[in-house]
Parts: structure tokens; C-alpha cells; sequence
């Protein structure tokens, strides 16, 4: 348990050398520190509200530079760099969603008032962050399927999430593969008419 | 046999028997979640499950991929913002170093005089004659051993041990600048001899 804290000291101690060396101006620096937190932001915060790698590496690539422009504005704090580019990539993803067309998950509002608790929340390091971030996705998944038919609930899950075959799900669901083609379009359909619905109910819910 | 009117779909009855267009769209679907062409609907429709997928299961960045994003942001320097200000320091410095630069020849052209000049203007056209004088010695040899026999600073009393003349009318109304003539005159020739010592042809 001692060895554990220790070896957890020494990692906070080295990365608070690499923001120091990051600020005077050391391109290295920033680079190593962005090489160790990069993937974790990327799973966990940026590709599941954004929905596609392309626009996950975007936003990923967008927050990077904005990071290397600002890094003199970070204070350096107990839990380490992570929470601040959390924040930083929070913002670049709200940029995205706002300026996104199509219908997803995430609305601009959500990722917004995760802006606004990143400010007022205590922060934490990146382990605990992303497991949060990865269950608090989970979750969202779990009730927007809640909300349909769970016969269409069941098929996006076998088919969407597990990724099992067609005719695989075809038979759990005891239907032909063709039926199934069109069990998962009113699956789909009934998943956008609930994220559209829970979208608008948010929006009256802050004009109210 | 004519077909009945077709209903709208029941969304909320996954069993209902599907409608001709049902059956387009779910094929359109399935094409486009392979990958395949598809139209716009069918291709928001498959954009929506993947991200459904990702945010269940996201997956990770591919290391290689993920250090190219790494080393472009840390190649890059986003300097637009900062340009203006570049401009504006670099024209605050150069006019500071300009204004430097011109009190620092005025206080020198005043503490540190050329002795040569110096000892041969009149005080009134000293500073004139000393910038002449040394634009002159920055264009010409100085042959250090004569500086010795350079005319120094004296009194003006030993010029006017003879009355000055009084002949004419004129030249007792213009006594007062007779005087001058002559000092400038004998300041003109120490000047002379001294630009005559300093280029070693005295």
C-alpha cells in the first residue's frame, strides 16, 4: 500500500516537472505530457460524446494545439494535469456539438454543464476521471435504450453494441434475417424519436 | 388483386407487418451500416448507432495514429494572435533604441568635444563646428603625433592689444562686429592649423 502511494508520489512529482518544463517553453515537455494523457481523454471524454473517430481525432487534435497555446495558463494542482485538459477538450467537444447537424447522443447542453462542474467539482485524477466519464457514458446508453420497446432495446443491443452477426440476433429474436433488417429500423427510428423527445423536453426545461 | 392502402408504421408494434418502404429503408440501412453506399437518412441512421456503439464501448486510439497528432501540435506554433503585439514591440524597441541612441550622441557631442574643434570655434559656434570637425576625423586619418601641437583653448584679450581702426564711418558703426570678425577669424586659423596637425601636414 506504501509502495503504491510512493510510486503514485513520484508519477505527480515527475509530471509536475514535466508542466514546469512545459511552461518555460519546453515543446518536449508537453509533448510527453500529452502522449500520457492523450488516449485516456480521447476514450473517454472526447469519442463517446462526439460519436465518430473522425471528429473524436478533430476535436482531439483541435484541443492539442489549443493546450500548447495556453499552457502558461495552467496552475499547477494536486490531482495533477489531467483535469485541466479535460477541460480544455470539454470545450472543443461543446464547440463540435454545436456545430454538428445530425442527431446524437450528446447535446451541446449536456457537455456544458459538464463544463461548468468541471469548474466547480473537486478534480481527480485521470484513473478515477475516466472511469466516471466511461460509466457515465454506459449509463446514458442504457437509458436511452430504456426508453424503447425492449424487443427493439434487445435488438440494438445484440446487434449494435455486442456487434453479433445478422442472423445471428435474426434467430435469437426468432425472426427471419429480412424481418430483422426492419425490426432494426423501427429500432432506430423509435431511439431517435426518444433522444428528439428528451431533447426537447431539456430545451423547455431550461426556457422554463 | 389490388394491394390495400398501405398503413403508416407502428413504431411501438415491432411485429407489425412492415410496409413497402419499411422494407427500402431497412435494406438502405443495413448497406450502410456494411459500409456500403447509402442515402443521407440511411447514412445519419448508421451514424447515430455507431456513436450508440462507441459511447457503450469506445475504442481506442491507435498508438501511432495518436503520437502523429502529438508531434504536429507540438511542431506547430499558432502565432496569429500574437503578430500585432510582435509588431507593436518591434516598433516600440526600434523607436526607443532610436531615441537612445540620439541623446546619447547629444550628451557626447556636449561632455567629450574633439579638441581639436574645440580649441579653435568660437563659443557660440561651437557645437556646429565640433559636429563638422568630427564628421571631418571620421573620414580622415589622425596622426596622434601632432595632437601635442594643437592650438588649446585661450582668452581672446591678446587679439586686441591694437586699437581697432576708425577710418571710415562704417567701420566705427560696425566696431562692435570688427571685434567679432576678428575673433572668428583667428578661431578660423586655429581651426585650419589644427585640421593641418591632426592629417600630419603641419
Amino acid at each position: 500500500m506504501l509502495a503504491l502511494v510512493d510510486e503514485r508520489d513520484d508519477a505527480r512529482l515527475r509530471e509536475r516537472e514535466l508542466v514546469a518544463r512545459a511552461q518555460s517553453g519546453d515543446r518536449a515537455a508537453i509533448g510527453e505530457l500529452l502522449v500520457m494523457h492523450g488516449p485516456g481523454l480521447y476514450r473517454s471524454v472526447l469519442l463517446p460524446r462526439l460519436g465518430s473517430e473522425a471528429a473524436a481525432k478533430d476535436a482531439l487534435s483541435e484541443t492539442y494545439a489549443k493546450v500548447v497555446e495556453r499552457i502558461h495558463q495552467f496552475t499547477w494542482q494536486n490531482v495533477g494535469f489531467y483535469p485541466w485538459l479535460r477541460t480544455v477538450a470539454l470545450r472543443v467537444a461543446l464547440d463540435a456539438l454545436r456545430a454538428r447537424k445530425r442527431l446524437l447522443l450528446w447535446e451541446a447542453d449536456d457537455v456544458a454543464r459538464e463544463v461548468d462542474a468541471a469548474s466547480t467539482v473537486t478534480p481527480t485524477d485521470q484513473a478515477l476521471s475516466d472511469r466516471r466519464d466511461r460509466e457515465a457514458a454506459r449509463q446514458k446508453v442504457d437509458h436511452a435504450l430504456a426508453q424503447l420497446n425492449p424487443r427493439y432495446a434487445r435488438a440494438l443491443r445484440m446487434r449494435i453494441l455486442e456487434e453479433r452477426p445478422r442472423e445471428e440476433v435474426a434467430a435469437a429474436l426468432e425472426v427471419t434475417p429480412a424481418t430483422f433488417d426492419v425490426l432494426l429500423h423501427r429500432a432506430t427510428a423509435a431511439l431517435k424519436k426518444a433522444l428528439a423527445a428528451a431533447e426537447e423536453a431539456d430545451d423547455h426545461g431550461e426556457t422554463a | 388483386m389490388a394491394r390495400p392502402p398501405e398503413k403508416p408504421p407502428v413504431l411501438d408494434d415491432p411485429d407489425a407487418p412492415p410496409t413497402d418502404e419499411e422494407v427500402a429503408l431497412a435494406a438502405e440501412l443495413r448497406a450502410a451500416l456494411d459500409g456500403q453506399a447509402a442515402s443521407t437518412n440511411a447514412g445519419a441512421d448508421a451514424s447515430l448507432l455507431r456513436a450508440l456503439a462507441l459511447a457503450h464501448e469506445p475504442r481506442p486510439i491507435d498508438d501511432a495514429e495518436h503520437r502523429a497528432l502529438v508531434d504536429r501540435a507540438v511542431a506547430t506554433k499558432r502565432t496569429p494572435a500574437r503578430r500585432s503585439n510582435v509588431v507593436r514591440v518591434t516598433f516600440g524597441l526600434a523607436g526607443a533604441v532610436a531615441i537612445a541612441a540620439s541623446v546619447a550622441l547629444l550628451i557626447r557631442s556636449s561632455s567629450q568635444p574633439d579638441a581639436a574643434s574645440s580649441a579653435a570655434m568660437a563659443p557660440a559656434a561651437a557645437p556646429a563646428v565640433a559636429v563638422a570637425a568630427r564628421a571631418e576625423s571620421a573620414t580622415t586619418p589622425v596622426s596622434d603625433p601632432s595632437a601635442s601641437a594643437l592650438a588649446v583653448p585661450r582668452s581672446t584679450q591678446s587679439l586686441f592689444d591694437a586699437p581697432f581702426t576708425t577710418a571710415t564711418a562704417t567701420a566705427r558703426a560696425s566696431s562692435g562686429s570688427a571685434r567679432i570678425d576678428r575673433i572668428a577669424a583667428a578661431r578660423r586659423a586655429d581651426l585650419r592649423e589644427n585640421r593641418f596637425a591632426r592629417w600630419g601636414v603641419k
